[in-house]
């Protein structure tokens, strides 16, 4: 080992109920970031995953400006071939057709607007937690029908039931007035449902016959292998389907307000963590400067002798870092056995949230390789930033005024 | 034959301003060492020895004059050129010892080396060698915490020598000592000079140094009183 490193490692050693002390501060405020990380990667993991696969999944298909502009003759075309291209593709775990159009809804002798939802149940059931969100009756047949699902507000505008008939009448893509009866096979859930608008769903070639529209979609919802790559996948997606005529938005931006207030929350995160490191950062800085003034005599010998302040500064830099490392690596320890306990374990959520049908009960950590790169570096950059003005002081001695120092 | 200079200090004076008022450590100076000489600055606490010392060795900045050692102007270096400077020319004995604690003995002596880039081989040697001239070669792995004062202050004889300095600078250096212990120091630094031919100045106000000084020169109120050549 060569000198600076030698009489750095002594020096932290030097001191040995300090350095521990130094060391387990940081040690420990790695730990509380990366807890703090993955319970908030797996609180989001799990808020994410609820809401994407609860109608919108982590990407969507249209055709271009659709989502600026919704219209019925705004349809995805050569469907053949995009779903050509998404069954080749590996990072699509699944992916569900669906169009949209409005209508009048009639019931007796009342009448509301209405947003038909055509979908293909089989496929949606791979994708998406729709039927989880009944609160009665069955889902939309796997065959197309008259059998509809209809949401919460839609039946109770109508006050309809399971076995209720219900009328809609639309404009059909080829310029007929389409109308027809159907049979309410379920209702939506009236908290636990994304579809909070009258809606109603049907099977899409159903929809299809009825809106006179073909062979098309409106919208393809996709789900990926992993939701954390939704952008990139989203991307990907879009460089494989080579259309201009087609959008390819991830749930980031088809879900933009919800998108938003999660990084607002985050940034709360961020601002927790950040008070953890600043606590870590004063115990750093107090540790080094007192060690600093201690040995203020003795940088002004190794200055007496002929050493160079770079040398000086250099040393206790190493200091600070041989410390940060070594109180990393410890916390790194501490955080992947605690890390591992809440990822399996996590911790009880005293009121439950539930919603599109899943019942969120713990918090569960989600442990990435984020988890522990994110809280080392941050360690260390905080204990090297905090241990520059104590080194530059120490560099800086004058070396008659430090040898009459005690 | 006169002697090669290796100090010629020249009308240097140090004033010090504490508050308002002016306190004059260093009336004009003028003092001149030879190679190889065994020389004592001696006086009372005050009367400007570890000042004069510290100017010497550029630790410190004369109010005016100048210093040459070596034949160089040391008023005219820079701090870094100073710092090269006291490595490659200046050997220090402090009255408290001053070892890096984190230092074995051997790495205590062998750290002017380091700094003065020679070579692995070359600085075991001289180590090895200079420790055994202070009688320490037994005690290379010791820690300066494991030794007593006497042995502390004899590596930092063996640090002070091992580089073949110009001169050695001893401020106090048997102050912390009880007399026994720093009178067989001061015969083992006379018979290095003897041998070696090294210069050594010394601060002091202990009259056992004085004796055993080859030339005293006593300072009083920061004037030079006497220059006596035994």
């Amino acid at each position: 080992m060569t000198l600076l490193p030698r009489m750095a490692f002594r020096n932290v050693l030097r001191n040995r109920r300090r350095s521990l002390l130094t060391g387990l501060m940081m040690a420990g405020g790695f730990t509380l970031f990366s807890a703090t990380l993955g319970l908030s990667e797996g609180t989001y993991g799990s808020i994410i995953d609820m809401f994407t696969r609860s109608r919108t999944g982590h990407a969507q298909v249209h055709a271009a400006g659709y989502l600026d502009k919704p219209s019925l003759y705004r349809s995805i075309g050569d469907l053949p071939r995009v779903e050509r291209v998404l069954d080749g593709l590996k990072i699509v775990k699944a992916w569900a057709p669906r169009v949209y159009a409005p209508a009048l809804a009639f019931s007796g002798s009342k009448t509301v607007g209405a947003q038909v939802m055509g979908i293909d149940p089989a496929r949606e059931r791979r994708a998406m937690r729709l039927e989880a969100q009944l609160a009665s009756g069955a889902f939309v047949p796997d065959a197309p029908s008259d059998g509809v699902v209809v949401s919460a507000r839609l039946a109770a505008a109508l006050k309809l039931k399971p076995g209720d008939q219900l009328s809609l009448i639309g404009q059909g893509a080829d310029g007929s007035i389409a109308n027809d009866n159907f049979r309410v096979t379920g209702v939506l859930s009236a908290s636990e449902s994304s579809f909070d608008g009258p809606w109603c769903l049907m099977h899409i070639d159903k929809a299809r016959s009825f809106l006179a529209l073909g062979p098309k979609a409106h919208e393809i919802a996709l789900v990926f292998t992993d939701y954390r790559k939704a952008r990139e996948d989203a991307a990907l997606t879009a460089a494989a389907l080579a259309d201009p005529r087609l959008d390819v938005e991830p749930w980031q931006v088809t879900e933009k307000e919800f998108y938003q207030a999660m990084l607002l929350d985050r940034k709360g995160g961020d601002i927790t963590n950040l008070i953890i490191m600043a606590i870590v950062a004063v115990g750093v800085l107090n540790t080094v400067l007192m060690a600093v003034l201690e040995r203020t005599r003795e940088y002004g010998v190794l200055k007496a002798l002929g050493t160079r302040p770079a040398f000086i500064f250099g040393l206790i830099m190493s200091e600070v870092l041989i410390l940060a490392v070594l109180s990393a690596a410890a916390g790194a320890l501490v955080s992947l056995g605690l890390n591992y306990y809440l990822s399996g374990t996590g911790i009880p959520i005293p009121d439950p949230i539930s919603y599109g049908g899943v019942k969120f009960t713990r918090m569960l950590s989600a442990v990435s390789e984020q988890t522990f790169t994110r809280p080392a570096v941050t360690v260390l950059i905080t204990a090297l930033a905090v241990g520059v003005f104590p080194a530059v002081k120490a560099a800086r001695v004058t070396p008659v005024k430090a040898l009459e120092s005690r | 034959m006169e002697k090669e200079p290796v100090i010629e200090a020249k009308g240097v004076t140090k004033t010090y301003a504490e508050g308002e008022v002016k306190v004059h450590a260093l009336h004009p100076v003028d003092l001149t060492i030879g190679r190889g000489e065994f020389t004592a600055i001696a006086g009372p606490s005050g009367s400007g020895k570890t000042t004069l010392l510290n100017i010497i060795s550029g630790l410190d900045v004369p109010s005016a004059g100048r210093v040459r050692l070596a034949g160089r102007d040391m008023s005219a270096m820079s701090q870094a050129e100073l710092s090269d400077f006291r490595r490659d020319h200046i050997g220090f004995i402090f009255q408290a010892y001053n070892l890096i604690p984190v230092l074995t003995v051997e790495e205590n002596v062998e750290y002017v080396l380091l700094l003065r880039g020679v070579g692995a081989g070359e600085r075991a040697s001289r180590v090895a060698r200079m420790l055994d001239e202070v009688g320490l070669g037994g005690k290379r792995g010791r820690f300066p915490s494991q030794l007593s004062g006497g042995q502390q202050q004899r590596v930092a004889i063996a640090r002070a020598m091992v580089s073949e300095p110009d001169i050695i600078l001893a401020d106090e250096p048997t102050a912390n000592l009880d007399s026994a212990t720093g009178g067989a120091l001061m015969d083992m630094m006379r018979e290095l000079n003897e041998r070696r031919g090294m210069t050594f100045l010394f601060s002091t106000h202990d009259r056992m140094i004085m004796d055993k000084s080859a030339r005293l020169v006593t300072l009083k109120d920061g004037r030079v009183g006497s220059d006596l050549l035994k």
